[in-house]
Formats: structure tokens, sequence, C-alpha cells
């Protein structure tokens, strides 16, 4: 059966964006199998959007995978349910294995706020003004808060390869 | 900490690739919505509706043989009625309301409390 344009669009979006939201639902959300549940209410909202009305569609899943897993996050604080797994694999694991299970482990210890900062400049490569506007907070907060989360980032990762 | 440091771990960073979703969760995310409106059919309501007004009658019957009398019994329940509105005692009977007739008076009990209509 010939699939329609909604699903022909769906599929599109998830081979450009589902890496990107996938990953950056885990560093909201801090557990992998937890931010495959909220990845799915994404996608069950992308369904129900009018893909005709987006004129930016990365921007616009951004928005939503944001609101999706803090939404999980304030339904999981009432419940008591905390992130299962203390891992939680950003990186494809082809080569330098170790290193980067070191700066997953030492994104994972920044604050929510820092390390969705970080995750949206490096990896879903935002200017500061859009990550400004996704998170609805001024310009210059978004770029020293950036600033903040790396050098706290290079700290955490000096220290542990002190230890 | 000097920003050196800082710009040459997100250079480093910058060079790794994300994780893949699993295929599975590909199947998932792709998999059509059931439409709204699907688990909640118009047969589905009128057996719910059904089963309320069953489950209320047998709660009205079973209150009915509690206090002794029934609806062809018009006679006992208004007075029955009668006397409890005098006395301001009447119970809150909410599960249920009916309506009894008695010459031109009129007895009924509704919602949570009952009203002697003229």
């Amino acid at each position: 059966m010939a699939k329609s344009t909604k699903e022909l669009w769906m599929e599109n979006v998830f081979d450009d964006f589902g890496g990107l939201i996938l990953n950056y639902i885990k560093t909201i959300v801090g557990d992998a199998h937890q931010a495959e549940d909220v990845m799915q209410n994404v996608f069950i909202k992308l369904w129900k959007t009018e893909i005709e009305t987006l004129s930016n569609v990365k921007a616009y899943v951004i928005t939503a995978a944001r609101n999706e897993a803090l939404t999980y996050i304030r339904k999981r604080n009432k419940t008591h349910l905390r992130p299962i797994a203390k891992e939680c694999q950003l990186f494809s694991r082809e080569e330098n294995t170790l290193r980067k299970m070191c700066i997953e482990e030492a994104l994972l210890e920044l604050p929510q706020e820092q390390r969705e900062i970080v995750f949206l400049k490096i990896y879903a490569q935002l200017t500061f003004q859009k990550i400004a506007d996704t998170l609805n907070i001024p310009l210059n907060t978004a770029s020293s808060r950036y600033r903040y989360a790396m050098e706290k980032l290079s700290q955490i990762l000096g220290e542990k390869n002190h230890e | 900490m000097s920003e050196p440091q800082w710009k040459k771990l997100e250079q480093e960073m910058l060079g790794f690739q994300l994780q893949k979703p699993a295929l599975d969760l590909k199947q998932k995310c792709l998999t059509t919505p059931p439409a709204p409106g699907t688990f909640f059919s118009w047969p589905l309501l009128a057996a719910a509706a059904a089963l309320i007004i069953v489950a209320s009658w047998s709660s009205y019957e079973n209150f009915a043989q509690q206090k002794n009398f029934n609806n062809n019994d018009t006679t006992s329940v208004s007075h029955l009625l009668k006397n409890r509105l005098d006395t301001n005692t009447l119970p809150r009977y909410k599960k249920f309301s009916t309506t009894f007739v008695k010459d031109n008076n009129t007895y009924t009990i509704g919602g949570s409390r009952a009203k002697w209509l003229q």
C-alpha cells in the first residue's frame, strides 16, 4: 500500500532528527529507557500536527521534545519515579569509547538546564539566539549558561582524570 | 578555567556522532496512532448507559424493599414522605429520583433533598 504524505513526512522527520530528538530527551530526563517513552509521545503529537503550518521543522521538533520531556519529569517527580540507568549513552561507541563514556557521565553530572544547553549548542548546532528562543530565556543568559556549563564539564573531566 | 581548555573540549565533542535510535523504536514511533474515537463508540456508550440504569433501578428497589413500600402503594409512600417533610427528617437519597403523586399534591424525591410541590 502506498504511503500517505504524512507517513512519508514522519519517516523523514525520524531519519533526519530521530537521533537528535532521542539524545536531547536523554540529556533532559537522564535515562535511556524513559527517553524512549518520551520520544514515542513526541511522535504521537507529531502525528496530530498539521505539517503544512510548520515553517521550521527542526525547531518545532526540538521544542516538542523539550515540552514532552519536561512534562514527563514533572509526572516522574510526583510519582517518585527516578532515572533508572546510571549510564545514559549519547554517543555512538564505534571508537574512543572510554573517553565518550567519561564525557557522557560528566555531562549527566551537570544541572539539567546546563546539560541541555550544551546539547543544543553542540549537537543541534543552534545559535545562542535560537537556544534563547527555544528555552525562553534572554540571549545573554543562554551564552553565559553555556560557558559555565563547558567550564564545569572541563572541571569534572579534569577531576575524573586525576582520580 | 581558561577558555581554550573548554574550547578544546567543545571541539572534541563536536566530533562525536550521536547514538542512533534503535529500529524497534523507529517502528513504534512511525506506527499510525489510532484515530480519536476508536475506543469510544456509540454502542459502548449505550451499553454503559443501560448498565447505569439497571444499577440505579436495582438500587431503588433495594431501597423500596428496605422502607417497606413500593411504587403501587402511593398512599403509604405519600404519607411517609409528608410526615418526614413536616418533621424535616427526610433522608438524603442521592442515587435515584422518583415522583409520587396523591390527589393534587406531588411529593418528589430528587437530588440531595426533597421538595413538596403544591
